[in-house]
């Protein structure tokens, strides 16, 4: 987890705003997994916001199919 | 100078790896004062391309525009065909990186109709590598299987790992499954050891996560450890992959 979240800050302090919002995606996925799913939850919509705003559709795709973060 | 500039990048040359990156950053600010102050445009060209893929792994996307600025100058000085396909090569790269994809598609195709005009020799490697995150990063990358199959068949160590990923991605487990080995074997050595090797590690890491493959994600966790606290690039600057902490994190959430 340690990882992913040094990911996410290196790849927001470089200003590649789309690989940050891959490592929340994961970051996220990874929290969940641990049982934190309120920080899981907030992580995701981040990485949906980012997302959406660049356009990658893909990754949009894959959040709004992650079920837990609907709850 | 022109020897000082001469000895320093070859010196880079042995100087490769992660662990010397602050070395690279710190020799290639001299490399390229030295190589600028001499009239040889080549000279300061090749200082300023090697300074731009060492910015970029440092993480410093805005130091490497910099960087990226100065050599496409140079390029445009020497007017040499050979060398206008970097321009949009790195400006396709660092519209990717950003996720300005409406910026990056006709960069990327830009590249590939100045390179191929070059005769430049790793044209459609380059392409497809830039074409496959466009694709992943917005509609989806099934267009480039067609291409990833083709050279992963023409170069399987180096480009197995493509063809894997998008596999794996569309849930097509034993396909992905098939490619994998193909670079997974004997612990990764066959992987090749260019410019390309944390490109191609980096893309098995998210395979073996999404494969759910124990085994692999610690044996790539353990090549990858390297890269935890620089950024993954791919060549001269062909593509950025940002944080290499993202694809040890994928490995290490791999269950064990």
């Amino acid at each position: 987890m340690d990882e992913l979240t040094s990911a996410v800050a290196a790849n927001e302090r470089a200003g590649a705003r789309g690989l940050a919002a891959r490592s929340m995606v994961e970051l996220a996925s990874t929290l969940r997994l641990h049982g934190e799913d309120s920080a899981a939850r907030a992580i995701a919509d981040r990485a949906a916001c980012l997302a959406t705003e660049l356009g990658m559709s893909c990754l949009v795709r894959t959040l709004s199919s992650a079920p837990r973060e609907r709850s | 100078m022109g020897a000082l500039a001469r000895a320093l990048l070859a010196r880079r040359s042995a100087r490769t790896g992660p662990d010397q990156l602050r070395v690279r950053c710190k020799d290639g600010a001299r490399t390229a004062e030295a190589a600028g102050k001499t009239d040889d445009l080549e000279l300061q060209l090749e200082a300023a391309r090697l300074h731009v893929v060492d910015v970029l792994e440092s993480g410093d996307l805005a130091a490497a525009a910099e960087a990226e600025q100065q050599a496409e100058d140079l390029v445009g000085r020497l007017g040499r065909p050979l060398y206008f396909c970097y321009p949009p090569m790195w400006r396709a790269m660092h519209a990717l990186a950003v996720g300005d994809y409406g910026a990056a598609d006709p960069l990327i195709e830009r590249f590939r109709s100045d390179a191929r005009r070059a005769n430049y020799g790793a044209v459609d490697q380059v392409w497809l590598a830039q074409r496959m995150r466009l694709q992943l990063d917005t509609d989806g990358a099934e267009s480039v299987l067609p291409f990833a199959e083709h050279w992963a068949e023409q170069l399987p160590q180096s480009w197995s790992s493509a063809p894997a990923l998008l596999h794996a991605l569309e849930g097509r487990q034993e396909e992905s499954r098939r490619h994998f080995a193909v670079s997974a074997a004997d612990d990764f050595a066959h992987v090749p050891r260019t410019l390309s090797w944390a490109y191609v590690m980096a893309q098995l890491a998210e395979v073996a996560a999404l494969l759910a493959d124990a085994d692999s994600a610690r044996a790539l966790r353990r090549h990858l450890a390297p890269w935890a606290h620089q950024a993954i690039v791919v060549s001269s600057g062909a593509l950025y992959l940002g944080s290499g902490a993202h694809y040890l994190g994928l490995c290490l959430r791999t269950p064990r």
